[in-house]
Protein backbone atom coordinates (compact mmCIF):
# COMPACT_ATOMS: atom_id res chain seq x y z
CA UNK A 1 0.00 0.00 0.00
CA UNK A 2 1.14 3.56 -0.96
CA UNK A 3 4.70 2.26 -1.72
CA UNK A 4 7.00 2.64 -5.19
CA UNK A 5 7.78 -0.09 -6.57
CA UNK A 6 11.24 0.62 -7.74
CA UNK A 7 12.45 -0.40 -11.43
CA UNK A 8 14.14 -3.44 -9.94
CA UNK A 9 11.29 -5.02 -8.15
CA UNK A 10 9.08 -4.44 -11.45
CA UNK A 11 11.49 -6.54 -13.15
CA UNK A 12 11.68 -9.17 -10.20
CA UNK A 13 7.64 -9.31 -10.58
CA UNK A 14 7.83 -9.42 -14.03
CA UNK A 15 10.39 -12.49 -14.49
CA UNK A 16 7.79 -13.92 -11.75
CA UNK A 17 4.53 -13.36 -13.51
CA UNK A 18 6.36 -14.20 -17.37
CA UNK A 19 8.50 -16.90 -15.82
CA UNK A 20 11.17 -15.94 -17.93
CA UNK A 21 14.71 -14.39 -16.88
CA UNK A 22 15.20 -11.21 -14.73
CA UNK A 23 17.38 -10.44 -17.63
CA UNK A 24 15.41 -10.61 -20.10
CA UNK A 25 12.52 -8.88 -18.56
CA UNK A 26 14.91 -6.14 -17.81
CA UNK A 27 15.70 -5.84 -21.63
CA UNK A 28 12.62 -5.78 -22.80
CA UNK A 29 11.50 -2.92 -20.35
CA UNK A 30 14.24 -0.63 -21.09
CA UNK A 31 13.45 -1.33 -24.90
CA UNK A 32 9.70 -0.99 -24.58
CA UNK A 33 9.98 2.25 -23.02
CA UNK A 34 12.34 3.37 -25.12
CA UNK A 35 10.47 2.84 -27.87
CA UNK A 36 7.51 4.88 -26.72
CA UNK A 37 9.19 7.40 -25.43
CA UNK A 38 11.23 7.59 -28.73
CA UNK A 39 7.43 7.33 -30.45
CA UNK A 40 6.43 10.23 -28.43
CA UNK A 41 9.41 12.69 -29.32
CA UNK A 42 8.16 11.83 -32.75
CA UNK A 43 4.55 13.46 -32.01
CA UNK A 44 3.36 10.09 -31.77
CA UNK A 45 0.38 8.50 -29.92
CA UNK A 46 1.13 5.43 -28.72
CA UNK A 47 -1.42 2.04 -27.89
CA UNK A 48 -0.15 -0.60 -25.32
CA UNK A 49 -2.61 -3.28 -24.63
CA UNK A 50 -3.50 -3.46 -21.27
CA UNK A 51 -1.96 -0.70 -20.35
CA UNK A 52 -3.22 2.43 -22.31
CA UNK A 53 -2.62 5.06 -24.27
CA UNK A 54 0.20 7.70 -24.14
CA UNK A 55 -0.62 10.84 -25.70
CA UNK A 56 1.41 14.26 -26.29
CA UNK A 57 -0.89 16.95 -24.85
CA UNK A 58 0.25 20.60 -25.97
CA UNK A 59 0.39 23.33 -22.57
CA UNK A 60 0.04 26.50 -23.80
CA UNK A 61 2.04 29.15 -22.46
CA UNK A 62 0.58 31.58 -19.98
CA UNK A 63 1.48 34.72 -18.15
CA UNK A 64 2.12 34.33 -14.59
CA UNK A 65 0.68 35.68 -12.06
CA UNK A 66 1.12 39.48 -11.42
CA UNK A 67 3.92 39.75 -9.27
CA UNK A 68 5.03 43.21 -7.72
CA UNK A 69 8.21 43.72 -10.34
CA UNK A 70 6.97 44.71 -13.67
CA UNK A 71 9.02 42.36 -15.66
CA UNK A 72 7.70 40.27 -18.07
CA UNK A 73 7.23 36.84 -16.69
CA UNK A 74 5.35 34.64 -18.88
CA UNK A 75 5.75 31.06 -18.71
CA UNK A 76 6.61 29.64 -21.77
CA UNK A 77 3.98 26.45 -22.93
CA UNK A 78 5.22 22.61 -23.48
CA UNK A 79 4.01 19.44 -24.09
CA UNK A 80 3.35 16.52 -21.47
CA UNK A 81 2.36 12.83 -21.95
CA UNK A 82 -1.54 12.06 -20.89
CA UNK A 83 -1.81 8.40 -19.80
CA UNK A 84 -5.51 7.37 -20.62
CA UNK A 85 -5.45 3.70 -18.55
CA UNK A 86 -6.83 0.93 -20.53
CA UNK A 87 -10.24 -0.32 -19.30
CA UNK A 88 -9.15 -3.50 -17.94
CA UNK A 89 -6.39 -1.60 -15.74
CA UNK A 90 -8.91 1.31 -14.97
CA UNK A 91 -11.30 -1.34 -13.72
CA UNK A 92 -8.27 -3.09 -11.68
CA UNK A 93 -7.13 -0.14 -10.19
CA UNK A 94 -11.21 0.88 -9.37
CA UNK A 95 -12.14 -2.38 -7.60
CA UNK A 96 -12.40 -1.21 -3.95
CA UNK A 97 -14.95 1.31 -5.42
CA UNK A 98 -16.62 -0.54 -8.32
CA UNK A 99 -19.66 -1.46 -6.85
CA UNK A 100 -21.03 2.27 -6.41
CA UNK A 101 -22.90 3.80 -9.02
CA UNK A 102 -23.79 7.95 -9.88
CA UNK A 103 -26.75 8.60 -8.00
CA UNK A 104 -29.13 10.89 -8.86
CA UNK A 105 -29.99 13.56 -5.59
CA UNK A 106 -33.95 13.78 -6.37
CA UNK A 107 -34.32 13.46 -2.23
CA UNK A 108 -38.10 13.07 -0.51
CA UNK A 109 -37.17 16.59 1.12
CA UNK A 110 -37.84 18.24 -2.27
CA UNK A 111 -42.02 17.37 -1.62
CA UNK A 112 -42.00 18.85 1.91
CA UNK A 113 -40.41 21.67 0.16
CA UNK A 114 -42.72 21.99 -2.15
CA UNK A 115 -45.02 22.00 0.36
CA UNK A 116 -44.00 24.21 2.84
CA UNK A 117 -43.59 27.31 -0.84
CA UNK A 118 -47.17 25.90 -1.44
CA UNK A 119 -48.76 27.36 2.30
CA UNK A 120 -46.69 30.21 2.48
CA UNK A 121 -47.32 31.52 -0.72
CA UNK A 122 -50.87 30.14 -1.68
CA UNK A 123 -50.99 32.55 -4.80
CA UNK A 124 -47.62 31.02 -6.52
CA UNK A 125 -50.02 28.32 -7.76
CA UNK A 126 -48.45 28.21 -10.63
CA UNK A 127 -45.88 25.99 -9.59
CA UNK A 128 -47.87 23.33 -9.51
CA UNK A 129 -47.02 22.51 -12.88
CA UNK A 130 -43.67 21.98 -11.83
CA UNK A 131 -45.26 19.78 -9.22
CA UNK A 132 -46.73 17.87 -12.15
CA UNK A 133 -43.52 17.41 -13.68
CA UNK A 134 -41.81 16.29 -10.22
CA UNK A 135 -44.31 13.70 -9.79
CA UNK A 136 -43.58 12.84 -13.48
CA UNK A 137 -39.86 12.84 -13.16
CA UNK A 138 -39.87 10.58 -9.68
CA UNK A 139 -40.62 7.28 -11.92
CA UNK A 140 -37.14 7.38 -13.07
CA UNK A 141 -35.61 8.08 -9.39
CA UNK A 142 -37.75 5.88 -7.58
CA UNK A 143 -36.10 2.76 -9.22
CA UNK A 144 -32.94 3.50 -8.17
CA UNK A 145 -34.16 4.89 -5.20
CA UNK A 146 -35.48 1.20 -4.71
CA UNK A 147 -32.20 0.18 -5.57
CA UNK A 148 -30.78 1.86 -3.26
CA UNK A 149 -33.09 0.11 -0.83
CA UNK A 150 -32.14 -2.76 -1.59
CA UNK A 151 -28.42 -2.47 -1.30
CA UNK A 152 -29.15 -0.83 2.35
CA UNK A 153 -31.20 -3.65 3.08
CA UNK A 154 -28.79 -6.57 1.89
CA UNK A 155 -26.14 -4.57 3.90
CA UNK A 156 -28.47 -4.26 6.41
CA UNK A 157 -28.70 -8.20 6.57
CA UNK A 158 -25.06 -8.28 5.92
CA UNK A 159 -24.93 -6.19 9.21
CA UNK A 160 -27.45 -7.99 11.67
CA UNK A 161 -26.08 -11.77 10.45
CA UNK A 162 -22.67 -10.21 11.80
CA UNK A 163 -24.12 -8.25 14.83
CA UNK A 164 -25.47 -10.95 16.77
CA UNK A 165 -22.65 -13.23 16.57
CA UNK A 166 -20.66 -10.08 18.15
CA UNK A 167 -23.10 -9.26 20.51
CA UNK A 168 -23.31 -13.27 21.51
CA UNK A 169 -19.83 -13.92 22.05
CA UNK A 170 -19.08 -11.55 25.18
CA UNK A 171 -22.44 -12.53 27.08
CA UNK A 172 -21.68 -16.32 26.52
CA UNK A 173 -17.82 -16.64 26.72
CA UNK A 174 -18.45 -15.74 30.76
CA UNK A 175 -20.82 -18.27 31.31
CA UNK A 176 -18.74 -21.16 28.77
CA UNK A 177 -15.84 -20.68 30.40
CA UNK A 178 -17.24 -21.52 33.93
CA UNK A 179 -19.42 -24.56 32.98
CA UNK A 180 -17.21 -25.67 29.83
CA UNK A 181 -16.52 -28.93 30.92
CA UNK A 182 -20.35 -29.88 31.21
CA UNK A 183 -21.70 -28.81 27.99
CA UNK A 184 -25.69 -28.71 27.45
CA UNK A 185 -26.63 -31.59 24.94
CA UNK A 186 -29.44 -29.38 23.98
CA UNK A 187 -29.39 -28.34 20.12
CA UNK A 188 -30.68 -24.82 21.85
CA UNK A 189 -26.66 -24.58 22.45
CA UNK A 190 -26.01 -25.22 18.97
CA UNK A 191 -24.53 -21.91 18.25
CA UNK A 192 -21.95 -22.50 21.12
CA UNK A 193 -20.20 -25.41 19.19
CA UNK A 194 -19.20 -22.58 16.75
CA UNK A 195 -17.81 -20.18 19.90
CA UNK A 196 -16.83 -22.74 21.38
CA UNK A 197 -13.42 -22.86 20.24
CA UNK A 198 -13.26 -19.00 20.82
CA UNK A 199 -13.80 -19.05 24.58
CA UNK A 200 -11.27 -22.18 24.16
CA UNK A 201 -9.04 -20.08 22.29
CA UNK A 202 -9.32 -17.04 24.86
CA UNK A 203 -8.48 -19.46 27.87
CA UNK A 204 -5.68 -21.25 26.32
CA UNK A 205 -2.89 -18.69 26.21
CA UNK A 206 -3.75 -17.85 29.60
CA UNK A 207 -2.38 -20.93 30.78
CA UNK A 208 0.78 -21.31 29.45
CA UNK A 209 0.98 -17.78 30.41
CA UNK A 210 0.74 -19.44 33.92
CA UNK A 211 2.91 -21.81 33.07
CA UNK A 212 5.79 -19.96 32.04
CA UNK A 213 6.20 -17.74 35.07
CA UNK A 214 7.05 -21.08 36.81
CA UNK A 215 9.51 -22.53 34.67
CA UNK A 216 11.17 -19.04 34.43
CA UNK A 217 11.25 -19.42 38.82
CA UNK A 218 13.65 -22.66 38.72
CA UNK A 219 15.85 -21.04 36.03
CA UNK A 220 16.33 -17.48 38.00
CA UNK A 221 16.88 -20.08 41.14
CA UNK A 222 19.72 -21.84 39.48
CA UNK A 223 21.41 -19.10 37.67
CA UNK A 224 21.44 -17.77 41.40
CA UNK A 225 22.83 -20.77 42.96
CA UNK A 226 25.23 -20.21 39.97
CA UNK A 227 25.56 -16.75 41.31
CA UNK A 228 26.54 -18.15 44.53
CA UNK A 229 28.70 -20.68 43.15
CA UNK A 230 30.21 -17.80 41.35
CA UNK A 231 30.33 -15.72 44.46
CA UNK A 232 32.25 -18.09 46.57
CA UNK A 233 34.83 -18.45 43.95
CA UNK A 234 35.21 -15.01 43.31
CA UNK A 235 35.30 -14.33 46.74
CA UNK A 236 38.94 -14.53 47.61
CA UNK A 237 39.68 -12.07 44.41
CA UNK A 238 36.97 -9.17 45.83
CA UNK A 239 39.87 -7.98 47.66
CA UNK A 240 42.11 -7.52 45.30
CA UNK A 241 39.79 -6.09 43.02
CA UNK A 242 39.10 -3.52 45.58
CA UNK A 243 42.55 -2.79 45.46
CA UNK A 244 42.36 -2.61 41.84
CA UNK A 245 39.31 -0.49 41.77
CA UNK A 246 40.71 1.87 44.17
CA UNK A 247 43.98 2.27 41.81
CA UNK A 248 41.72 2.80 38.72
CA UNK A 249 39.65 5.37 40.97
CA UNK A 250 42.94 7.44 41.81
CA UNK A 251 44.31 7.87 38.09
CA UNK A 252 40.49 8.75 37.40
CA UNK A 253 40.93 11.63 39.66
CA UNK A 254 44.21 12.61 38.61
CA UNK A 255 43.10 12.77 35.37
CA UNK A 256 45.52 10.66 34.09
CA UNK A 257 45.21 6.75 33.97
CA UNK A 258 48.25 4.72 34.40
CA UNK A 259 48.50 2.87 30.75
CA UNK A 260 49.92 0.04 32.14
CA UNK A 261 47.03 -1.52 33.83
CA UNK A 262 44.78 -0.15 31.48
CA UNK A 263 45.28 -3.00 29.35
CA UNK A 264 44.06 -5.65 31.77
CA UNK A 265 41.13 -3.66 32.83
CA UNK A 266 38.59 -4.74 30.58
CA UNK A 267 39.04 -8.58 31.58
CA UNK A 268 38.43 -7.77 35.12
CA UNK A 269 35.30 -5.43 33.70
CA UNK A 270 33.61 -8.51 32.38
CA UNK A 271 34.35 -10.25 35.02
CA UNK A 272 32.80 -7.82 37.25
CA UNK A 273 30.19 -7.31 35.21
CA UNK A 274 29.13 -10.80 34.93
CA UNK A 275 29.33 -10.94 39.05
CA UNK A 276 26.90 -8.05 39.00
CA UNK A 277 24.47 -9.22 36.59
CA UNK A 278 23.66 -12.34 38.41
CA UNK A 279 23.32 -9.91 41.63
CA UNK A 280 20.67 -7.85 39.60
CA UNK A 281 23.22 -4.78 41.12
CA UNK A 282 24.91 -2.46 39.46
CA UNK A 283 27.35 -0.36 41.70
CA UNK A 284 29.37 2.48 40.48
CA UNK A 285 32.51 1.25 39.47
CA UNK A 286 30.90 0.41 35.97
CA UNK A 287 30.96 3.89 35.45
CA UNK A 288 34.90 4.18 36.52
CA UNK A 289 35.85 2.12 33.41
CA UNK A 290 34.32 4.68 31.32
CA UNK A 291 37.06 6.33 29.30
CA UNK A 292 37.75 10.05 30.44
CA UNK A 293 37.42 12.52 28.34
CA UNK A 294 41.01 13.25 28.23
CA UNK A 295 41.63 9.48 26.90
CA UNK A 296 38.65 10.09 23.99
CA UNK A 297 40.56 13.57 23.27
CA UNK A 298 43.77 12.33 23.46
CA UNK A 299 42.77 8.90 21.07
CA UNK A 300 40.89 11.40 18.63
CA UNK A 301 44.15 13.49 18.74
CA UNK A 302 46.47 10.55 18.03
CA UNK A 303 43.90 9.60 15.08
CA UNK A 304 44.10 13.56 13.85
CA UNK A 305 47.80 13.40 13.88
CA UNK A 306 47.59 10.15 11.65
CA UNK A 307 45.37 11.82 9.67
CA UNK A 308 47.64 14.59 9.29
CA UNK A 309 50.58 12.49 8.72
CA UNK A 310 49.04 10.97 5.72
CA UNK A 311 47.73 14.07 4.54
CA UNK A 312 51.16 15.38 4.87
CA UNK A 313 52.52 12.46 3.06
CA UNK A 314 50.30 12.61 0.02
CA UNK A 315 51.35 16.23 -0.06
CA UNK A 316 55.15 15.98 -0.02
CA UNK A 317 54.49 12.87 -2.93
CA UNK A 318 52.31 15.35 -4.53
CA UNK A 319 55.26 18.16 -4.88
CA UNK A 320 57.74 15.27 -5.63
CA UNK A 321 55.71 13.99 -8.76
CA UNK A 322 55.05 17.59 -9.63
CA UNK A 323 58.79 18.72 -9.04
CA UNK A 324 59.53 15.48 -11.11
CA UNK A 325 56.64 16.04 -13.72
CA UNK A 326 58.01 19.63 -14.39
CA UNK A 327 59.51 20.14 -17.80
CA UNK A 328 62.74 18.20 -17.17
CA UNK A 329 64.71 20.42 -18.99
CA UNK A 330 64.54 23.40 -16.76
CA UNK A 331 65.67 21.25 -13.76
CA UNK A 332 68.73 19.84 -15.86
CA UNK A 333 70.16 22.74 -17.26
CA UNK A 334 71.16 24.58 -13.58
CA UNK A 335 72.45 21.20 -12.58
CA UNK A 336 74.70 21.18 -16.04
CA UNK A 337 75.63 25.01 -15.63
CA UNK A 338 76.90 24.07 -11.90
CA UNK A 339 78.56 21.25 -13.41
CA UNK A 340 79.72 23.96 -16.22
CA UNK A 341 81.28 25.35 -13.22
CA UNK A 342 82.73 22.84 -11.18
CA UNK A 343 84.39 22.13 -14.53
CA UNK A 344 85.97 25.23 -15.06
CA UNK A 345 86.80 25.70 -11.54
CA UNK A 346 88.63 21.86 -11.26
CA UNK A 347 90.66 22.61 -14.08
CA UNK A 348 91.65 25.53 -12.75
CA UNK A 349 92.41 24.59 -9.33
CA UNK A 350 93.61 20.59 -10.00
CA UNK A 351 93.20 17.35 -10.36
CA UNK A 352 92.64 17.17 -6.34
CA UNK A 353 89.29 18.60 -7.13
CA UNK A 354 88.09 16.37 -10.05
CA UNK A 355 87.72 12.98 -8.04
CA UNK A 356 85.07 15.65 -6.44
CA UNK A 357 83.80 16.39 -9.67
CA UNK A 358 83.09 13.54 -10.63
CA UNK A 359 81.10 12.68 -7.67
CA UNK A 360 79.15 15.02 -8.31
CA UNK A 361 78.88 14.46 -12.05
CA UNK A 362 78.05 11.06 -10.75
CA UNK A 363 75.21 12.24 -8.61
CA UNK A 364 73.88 14.37 -10.81
CA UNK A 365 73.85 11.66 -14.04
CA UNK A 366 72.02 9.13 -11.68
CA UNK A 367 69.09 10.92 -10.77
CA UNK A 368 68.61 12.01 -14.54
CA UNK A 369 67.21 8.91 -15.90
CA UNK A 370 64.79 9.00 -13.33
CA UNK A 371 64.06 12.33 -14.32
CA UNK A 372 63.76 11.38 -17.81
CA UNK A 373 61.75 8.35 -17.22
CA UNK A 374 58.92 9.68 -14.43
CA UNK A 375 58.25 12.99 -16.86
CA UNK A 376 57.33 10.82 -19.60
CA UNK A 377 54.21 9.02 -17.98
CA UNK A 378 52.70 12.39 -17.30
CA UNK A 379 53.48 13.46 -20.65
CA UNK A 380 51.65 10.32 -22.00
CA UNK A 381 48.61 11.20 -19.95
CA UNK A 382 48.46 14.50 -20.84
CA UNK A 383 48.59 13.50 -24.40
CA UNK A 384 45.84 10.63 -23.86
CA UNK A 385 43.79 13.14 -21.67
CA UNK A 386 40.64 12.15 -24.09
CA UNK A 387 39.78 8.87 -21.77
CA UNK A 388 37.31 6.81 -23.63
CA UNK A 389 35.56 3.99 -22.64
CA UNK A 390 33.05 1.71 -24.30
CA UNK A 391 29.59 1.57 -22.34
CA UNK A 392 28.26 -2.50 -22.03
CA UNK A 393 25.76 -4.03 -20.93
CA UNK A 394 27.65 -4.69 -17.54
CA UNK A 395 30.18 -1.46 -17.53
CA UNK A 396 27.95 1.56 -17.55
CA UNK A 397 28.09 5.41 -16.48
CA UNK A 398 27.99 4.36 -12.70
CA UNK A 399 30.54 1.70 -12.66
CA UNK A 400 32.37 3.80 -15.35
CA UNK A 401 32.18 6.81 -12.85
CA UNK A 402 33.53 4.45 -9.95
CA UNK A 403 36.50 3.33 -12.22
CA UNK A 404 37.53 6.64 -13.04
CA UNK A 405 36.56 9.06 -10.06
CA UNK A 406 36.29 6.40 -7.51
CA UNK A 407 32.53 6.88 -6.59
CA UNK A 408 29.45 6.40 -9.13
CA UNK A 409 28.27 9.25 -8.06
CA UNK A 410 30.08 10.76 -10.09
CA UNK A 411 28.34 9.78 -13.62
CA UNK A 412 26.61 12.88 -14.00
CA UNK A 413 30.23 14.36 -15.30
CA UNK A 414 30.38 11.93 -17.48
CA UNK A 415 26.95 12.07 -18.62
CA UNK A 416 27.34 15.81 -18.98
CA UNK A 417 30.32 15.66 -20.89
CA UNK A 418 28.57 12.89 -23.53
CA UNK A 419 25.05 14.49 -23.34
CA UNK A 420 24.94 15.23 -27.29
CA UNK A 421 25.73 11.20 -27.78
CA UNK A 422 23.58 10.03 -24.72
CA UNK A 423 19.77 10.81 -24.99
CA UNK A 424 19.19 8.90 -21.88
CA UNK A 425 21.06 8.08 -18.82
CA UNK A 426 19.71 5.05 -17.83
CA UNK A 427 19.76 3.38 -20.96
CA UNK A 428 22.74 3.89 -22.82
CA UNK A 429 23.05 1.67 -26.07
CA UNK A 430 26.07 -0.99 -25.53
CA UNK A 431 28.79 0.03 -27.45
CA UNK A 432 28.35 3.77 -27.20
CA UNK A 433 31.78 5.52 -27.12
CA UNK A 434 32.17 7.86 -23.99
CA UNK A 435 34.26 10.44 -23.07
CA UNK A 436 35.47 10.37 -19.38
CA UNK A 437 36.44 14.10 -18.39
CA UNK A 438 39.13 14.97 -16.83
CA UNK A 439 38.30 15.08 -13.02
CA UNK A 440 39.59 18.84 -12.62
CA UNK A 441 36.72 20.09 -15.05
CA UNK A 442 34.34 19.42 -12.75
CA UNK A 443 36.10 19.59 -9.75
CA UNK A 444 35.69 16.08 -8.79
CA UNK A 445 37.20 14.91 -5.80
CA UNK A 446 36.15 11.64 -3.78
CA UNK A 447 37.22 13.01 -0.48
CA UNK A 448 35.50 16.32 -0.90
CA UNK A 449 32.21 15.35 0.77
CA UNK A 450 30.84 19.14 -0.89
CA UNK A 451 31.96 17.55 -3.97
CA UNK A 452 30.25 14.47 -3.58
CA UNK A 453 27.00 15.77 -1.82
CA UNK A 454 27.12 18.55 -5.42
CA UNK A 455 27.25 15.42 -7.84
CA UNK A 456 24.30 13.89 -5.61
CA UNK A 457 21.90 16.04 -6.01
CA UNK A 458 22.91 16.99 -9.75
CA UNK A 459 22.03 13.03 -9.93
CA UNK A 460 18.57 13.18 -8.57
CA UNK A 461 17.57 16.44 -10.36
CA UNK A 462 18.63 14.60 -13.69
CA UNK A 463 16.38 11.44 -12.35
CA UNK A 464 13.64 13.18 -10.71
CA UNK B 1 1.67 3.76 -33.00
CA UNK B 2 -0.61 1.28 -32.20
CA UNK B 3 0.30 -1.86 -29.87
CA UNK B 4 0.79 -4.36 -32.85
CA UNK B 5 3.39 -1.86 -34.27
CA UNK B 6 4.85 -1.15 -30.77
CA UNK B 7 5.29 -4.95 -30.37
CA UNK B 8 7.02 -5.24 -34.27
CA UNK B 9 9.78 -2.98 -33.33
CA UNK B 10 9.90 -3.85 -30.06
CA UNK B 11 10.75 -7.43 -30.95
CA UNK B 12 12.85 -6.11 -33.68
CA UNK B 13 15.40 -4.36 -32.07
CA UNK B 14 15.41 -7.09 -28.91
CA UNK B 15 15.54 -9.87 -31.49
CA UNK B 16 12.57 -11.81 -30.17
CA UNK B 17 9.58 -13.03 -31.72
CA UNK B 18 6.72 -10.58 -31.75
CA UNK B 19 4.82 -13.97 -29.83
CA UNK B 20 7.71 -13.48 -26.70
CA UNK B 21 7.23 -9.46 -26.61
CA UNK B 22 3.75 -9.73 -26.51
CA UNK B 23 3.53 -12.42 -23.66
CA UNK B 24 5.74 -10.56 -21.63
CA UNK B 25 3.77 -7.14 -22.57
CA UNK B 26 0.74 -8.94 -21.41
CA UNK B 27 2.91 -10.21 -17.94
CA UNK B 28 4.20 -6.44 -17.64
CA UNK B 29 0.24 -4.96 -17.74
CA UNK B 30 -0.48 -7.60 -15.11
CA UNK B 31 2.15 -6.83 -12.56
CA UNK B 32 0.89 -2.91 -13.67
CA UNK B 33 -2.77 -4.21 -12.54
CA UNK B 34 -1.66 -5.97 -9.26
CA UNK B 35 0.54 -3.40 -8.09
CA UNK B 36 -1.31 -0.58 -8.64
CA UNK B 37 -4.55 -2.30 -7.35
CA UNK B 38 -3.27 -2.36 -4.37
CA UNK B 39 -2.27 1.66 -4.64
CA UNK B 40 1.38 1.06 -5.13
CA UNK B 41 2.96 2.96 -7.52
CA UNK B 42 5.24 1.71 -10.45
CA UNK B 43 8.31 4.05 -11.09
CA UNK B 44 9.75 3.42 -14.50
CA UNK B 45 13.29 5.24 -15.07
CA UNK B 46 13.64 7.66 -17.62
CA UNK B 47 10.09 7.35 -18.19
CA UNK B 48 7.36 8.15 -15.28
CA UNK B 49 5.27 6.73 -12.72
CA UNK B 50 2.35 5.11 -12.72
CA UNK B 51 0.38 6.02 -9.89
CA UNK B 52 -3.13 5.46 -8.78
CA UNK B 53 -5.10 8.36 -6.89
CA UNK B 54 -8.42 8.91 -4.86
CA UNK B 55 -10.66 10.69 -6.57
CA UNK B 56 -12.88 11.84 -3.51
CA UNK B 57 -16.94 11.73 -3.88
CA UNK B 58 -18.76 14.75 -4.92
CA UNK B 59 -21.89 16.41 -5.97
CA UNK B 60 -22.13 16.99 -9.69
CA UNK B 61 -25.00 19.06 -11.54
CA UNK B 62 -26.04 17.47 -15.11
CA UNK B 63 -25.51 20.46 -16.99
CA UNK B 64 -28.26 19.65 -19.71
CA UNK B 65 -31.07 18.53 -17.23
CA UNK B 66 -29.93 20.32 -13.84
CA UNK B 67 -30.19 17.41 -11.84
CA UNK B 68 -28.00 17.21 -9.14
CA UNK B 69 -25.82 13.42 -8.94
CA UNK B 70 -23.55 12.05 -6.39
CA UNK B 71 -20.86 10.98 -7.84
CA UNK B 72 -19.08 8.09 -6.21
CA UNK B 73 -15.24 8.18 -4.49
CA UNK B 74 -13.07 6.38 -7.08
CA UNK B 75 -9.16 5.23 -7.85
CA UNK B 76 -7.86 6.59 -10.88
CA UNK B 77 -4.92 5.82 -12.38
CA UNK B 78 -2.49 8.30 -13.11
CA UNK B 79 1.18 9.00 -14.89
CA UNK B 80 3.72 11.72 -14.03
CA UNK B 81 6.50 11.90 -16.59
CA UNK B 82 10.17 11.67 -15.76
CA UNK B 83 12.34 14.51 -16.03
CA UNK B 84 14.31 12.91 -18.15
CA UNK B 85 11.42 12.72 -20.92
CA UNK B 86 10.37 16.16 -19.89
CA UNK B 87 13.43 17.35 -20.96
CA UNK B 88 13.49 15.35 -24.42
CA UNK B 89 10.32 16.34 -25.45
CA UNK B 90 11.18 19.89 -24.88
Amino acid sequence: MDKKVTFVELVDLMAEASSTSKRVCELFLRELFSTISQALINGESVKVNGVGTFKLTQVKGRKAAKNKSDEDSSLGGYSRVSFTPDKSLAEAVNQPFAHFDTVILDDALTDEKLAEIDEQHPSVLPQTADAEETVVAPKEPAKAVEKKEKAVKTEEHKVSTAVPVDDDIPFDVPELSEPAPSPEPDGFYVPFDAIAPAAVKVETPKEPEAEQPAPAKPVNETSNVDADATVKAAEPDDDRKARLEELKRKPMLIGRPIDGPSRPVPKQEEKEEAYVDKHFYRPEPRNAYKPSPEQIERASRKTDKRWIWAALAVLAVGSLIWLLSRPSGKTEEPVQQELAVTDSDSVAAGAVETVEVAEVKKEAEKPEPAKAAEPSKPAKAAESKVVTDIITPKVVLTTLADKYYGSQWFWVYIYEENKAIISDPNNVKPGTEVVIPPAEKYGIDVHNPASLKKAQRRSWELLR
Amino acid sequence: MENKKLVETVAANLGRTQKDVSKLLEAFAGVLRTRCGDMDSVYVPSFGTFEPKKRNERVMVHPRTGKRMLVPPKVVLGFKMSNVLKSKLK
